[in-house]
């Protein structure tokens, strides 16, 4: 939907001014600050600065743009300040402003105003000026709520685009780090920016990308989310397929690897795409730990993956249908906690799982305080409760329990996960590991067939790439990644080549000692 | 890059989706959940004993089954033990292994689940009579396990499964573990039903299966029976079942006593193999040739004399040797008295000349205690253990 705006009424100054006003009517905020300025006194021109309140920095509006125009007329020239009747003079001499544009059309205005800047209107021109004097309150960079790290830095995005885009820019001090910027929402005009490197990225991705975006056709963005539902590839699929953090090093490097970054005004959340299965076992902390440990950590991942997947399922097929196959003991152990509970173990493991789901829902929502309470009433009363009162077994306690704890390890799969649990649990409970097997595959046939922007959700497992395996289950050194992922299909394959460090007793000495000459040389 | 499914879609799930989701849902509520049973309706049975049953033709079955509640009471279950028997032999006589299971269920509310069946022991009565009801049935049935260890008691068989337990809670668990715990002694041999199965199938061994008996409610392995066409042909002393184990090369360790000019020593088995090979002698009869490779060590030395003498430590070898030939023939002459094949003889000969073996295999019975056995025992004793001379020292030093 389109906006219906008023026309400017050239050169007339009031009737324009009150057009603005008409717009913004029973619209509080906004300041419409007349004065006038010049030395000559039948000269003097009639100007008004029309502002949001809130949204623009009162020092850069008293200090550089009235002050400048209404006192310090003496920094002109004196045959210019007889006579201020020119825009570009006042632009270009008075106006200490960084940003400053000449808009010609009340739409402009509308925008400019709405967006947080200063719009000085004078008497007798068909132009306004645009004087960027964004301001207002905003939340300081702090440490990132949903990812945190040990060694790596410690920032995390805020709800304003330019403070973000700019903590990118500050890692990756590149020209060809391109942000391009677009509006999305008919009425939000939610400022959506799109970065990239030029020369790593592929630009069929770039322009597919910005395709998508404009293909948005919407009144409202009010977060990453709302980009995420209507680009991605395949809206029915449980998994996530596009990438997002909160973390500004997390997405450099994804840019890096010859990804595209979506940053949205209004939300601490960058995305990137495209997204591959494997992303959802990375974390940054990967490439800053040493890669035995990021390595031991992937494969963690994994089998926590595993774990919160088939556990419960696993439970009910090896209870009900293949009691064969557990162990003598395990067997007497189980049976004996199955001994007078109500319930068919697959409704007892159901009870069990929709209780922890209430749990983590309401532990999410609540505020802090109450939170605690929650887990207190949760562990106490839900788990030890109910295994006392003969309601539920204690294994399943047990598998639910580690199932919920295994969900924790992987968090962008969590609500994935949580779902496909219980339709394994299903399956599980009415064919036994037959039905694990059918849904395993159904998982399979679904996760191969899953694209993001192009590239195989499975890759590099499927379609094989052998030299991508370095940054799946193995985190390989960063001295031996010598390539980007082809998933992406990145312009620039190859990263710097790099050696292993090597042991300098091991090396002859003179070569260090001409090492050193060299570092001595560089200092300035 | 291809991106073919770069278009957003709109509007509902697709048809196929609808199709296929529908499908999955109803064919899931076809299977009904069939083959499920839920664990608090099984009755978890871990062991069998068969007996002859009081009618004529008929047997007797008792099923062993666990009471998980008193299994799991030291597991920190929440219900507490009553401190009664961990365990409920239910009995039913019926023509066959199966009638009698299902006779059981007329009495009880579980069903009886055979999976986890550790033992089946049959009566030597029964074993007297022919084995081929019980086993076909536990062999052919799908829930039933290949590894049950077999016994065959002196007596009444359900007896046995009455045992009064000390360290474990059921009795059968016992019997299972007391099996497994036999490789110390190598002087019973251990069975199970899959072992009884090749051999009786394989054709020309007589299958053997370890004896129980009780002693003052106590259970205690007590030699091994001798098997012919399904039926218990005899018995195997200790000494016997010994030289069976060194000539099937199933000796894994034991200890033997040995009376020397000083007193006794004892030595233990540390590691043994042996080989048996059919040769064909000049007039074209095949003899066994049998090698018994033996490492040893001074287990203990209740004389005074230093055995770490190499003069004492041949004389120690001897004396090994002599025990270790003594059972072999013992066993041999058991046999041949049997005229039962338990050591395999015709099974090794078939493999090496299968064209002698169609001539033999037909009148084997009476070929089989001709056959010669050649002995041949190597002795290495390798340590004296952690002394070298005897506590008390003196002798001939």
């Amino acid at each position: 939907m389109k906006r219906r705006y008023y026309s400017f009424f050239p050169q007339n100054y009031k009737k324009n001014l009150a057009a603005l006003r008409a717009t913004f009517e029973d619209s509080s905020d906004l300041v419409i600050r007349e004065f006038s300025f010049g030395t000559n006194k039948d000269k003097e021109v009639k100007a008004a600065l029309i502002f949001l309140d809130g949204l623009t920095n009162p020092t850069i509006i008293n200090d550089s743009i009235i002050k400048p125009l209404m006192h310090d007329n003496h920094l002109l020239y004196e045959e210019e300040a007889s006579d201020l009747s020119d825009l570009d003079l006042i632009r270009n001499r008075l106006l200490s402003v960084g940003v400053v544009k000449t808009i010609y059309t009340p739409n402009e205005v509308i925008e400019a105003c709405l967006s947080g800047n200063a719009i000085l209107m004078t008497d007798g021109f068909c132009q306004a000026l645009d004087i960027g004097a964004k301001g207002g309150e905003k939340r300081a960079v702090s440490e990132p709520v949903s990812e945190t790290s040990v060694r790596g830095p410690r920032e995390g995005f805020t709800e304003n685009l330019r403070t973000n885009t700019a903590m990118i820019r500050r890692k990756i001090k590149d020209p060809s780090l391109k942000i391009r910027s677009a509006v999305i929402g008919a009425r939000t005009h939610t400022q959506v920016n799109l970065l990239y490197i030029d020369g790593i990225v592929d630009p069929d991705l770039v322009d597919e990308v910005e395709r998508r975006l404009k293909k948005i056709d919407t009144d409202a963005i009010l977060a990453t989310g709302y980009v995420e539902q209507y680009i991605e590839d395949n809206p029915y699929t449980p998994f996530p397929v596009i990438w997002c953090s909160e973390k500004p090093d997390a997405v450099a490097g994804k840019l890096l690897e010859g990804r595209v970054a979506v940053a949205v005004d209004g939300t601490p959340f960058v995305m990137t795409m495209p997204m591959l299965f494997i992303e959802n076992f990375q974390t940054a902390e990967d490439y800053i730990s040493r890669s035995h440990y990021a390595t031991s950590m992937r494969i963690l991942r994994l089998i926590a993956f595993t774990i919160s997947l088939f556990a419960p399922a696993l439970y009910i097929a090896f209870t009900t249908f293949h009691q064969e196959l557990i162990p003598t003991t395990l067997l007497f152990t189980t049976a004996a906690s199955s001994e007078g509970i109500p319930f068919p173990a697959p409704v007892e493991m159901g009870i069990m799982m929709l209780i922890f789901e209430i749990l983590r829902e309401a532990g999410v929502r609540m505020p802090r305080p109450i939170g605690q309470t929650i887990s207190i009433v949760g562990a106490l009363v839900m788990g030890e409760a109910a295994v006392q009162a003969g309601i539920v077994g204690a294994p399943v306690v047990i598998v639910v329990a580690i199932t919920a704890v295994s969900s924790f390890a992987i968090p962008f799969l969590m609500d994935a996960v949580s779902i496909i649990r219980w339709f394994l649990l299903i399956l599980a409970s009415t064919m036994g590991n037959l039905g694990i097997t059918v849904g395993v595959f159904i998982l399979l046939v679904h996760l191969s067939s899953l694209r993001s922007f192009g590239a195989h959700y499975l890759a590099p497992l499927a379609p094989f790439q052998r030299r991508d395996l370095k940054d799946t289950a193995v985190r390989a050194p960063l001295w031996a990644m010598h390539t980007r992922p082809r998933a992406t299909n990145p312009q620039d394959l190859k990263r710097l080549r790099s050696n292993p460090p090597r042991n300098p007793s091991s090396s002859e000495k003179a070569t260090g000692v001409r090492n050193h000459d060299k570092e001595q040389q560089y200092d300035p | 890059m291809t991106r073919n499914n770069s278009t957003i879609r709109k509007g509902a799930l697709p048809r196929s989706i609808t199709v296929f989701g529908i499908c999955v849902l109803l064919a899931s509520f076809l299977t009904g959940c069939w083959s499920q049973r839920e664990l608090s309706k099984l009755a978890i049975v871990v062991g069998t004993a068969l007996d002859i049953g009081d009618q004529p033709d008929t047997l007797k079955l008792t099923a062993q089954v666990v009471k998980a509640a008193e299994m799991g009471a030291s597991a920190g279950s929440q219900k507490s033990s009553s401190g009664g028997k961990a365990y409920v032999n239910m009995s039913y006589t019926d023509r066959s292994v199966l009638s009698a299971v299902r006779g059981i269920s007329h009495m009880q509310n579980r069903r009886l689940y055979f999976s986890h069946n550790k033992v089946l022991v049959i009566s030597s009565e029964l074993a007297k009579l022919g084995m081929g009801k019980g086993l076909d049935t536990f062999t052919r049935d799908y829930e039933s396990r290949m590894n049950i260890q077999l016994l065959i008691s002196k007596g009444k068989a359900f007896k046995i499964l009455e045992e009064d337990v000390d360290l474990e809670k059921v009795p059968s668990l016992h019997l299972f573990g007391m099996m497994e715990n036999q490789k110390l002694n190598s002087e019973t041999a251990v069975v199970t039903l899959r072992d009884y199965n090749i051999a009786t199938l394989s054709g020309s061994p007589a299958p053997v299966v370890p004896i129980v008996e009780m002693k003052k409610d106590k259970v205690k392995l007590y030699g091994t029976a001798v098997f012919k066409k399904g039926k218990m042909i005899g018995e195997l002393d200790k000494s016997q079942t010994r030289g069976l184990l060194w000539v099937t090369d199933r000796t894994r360790g034991g200890a033997l006593t040995v009376d020397t000019e000083w007193g006794q020593v004892a030595l233990e088995y540390l590691h043994s193999n042996s080989s048996l090979k059919p040769v064909r002698t000049k007039d074209g009869a095949i003899r066994m040739e049998l090698t018994v490779n033996e490492e040893g060590a001074i287990q203990s030395n209740e004389t005074t004399e230093d055995l770490s003498r190499l003069e004492n430590v041949e004389k120690l070898k001897e004396l090994m040797k002599e025990a270790i030939r003594s059972d072999i023939e013992n066993a041999l002459s058991q046999a041949r008295s049997l005229s039962a094949d338990v050591f395999g003889f015709g099974e090794i000969i078939r493999r090496e000349y299968p064209k002698e073996w169609e001539k033999m295999k037909n009148n084997w019975d009476t070929l089989f205690p001709q056959i010669e056995l050649d002995i041949r025992v190597n002795v290495k004793l390798s340590s004296t253990g952690g002394l070298v001379r005897p506590v008390i020292p003196g002798g001939a030093q």
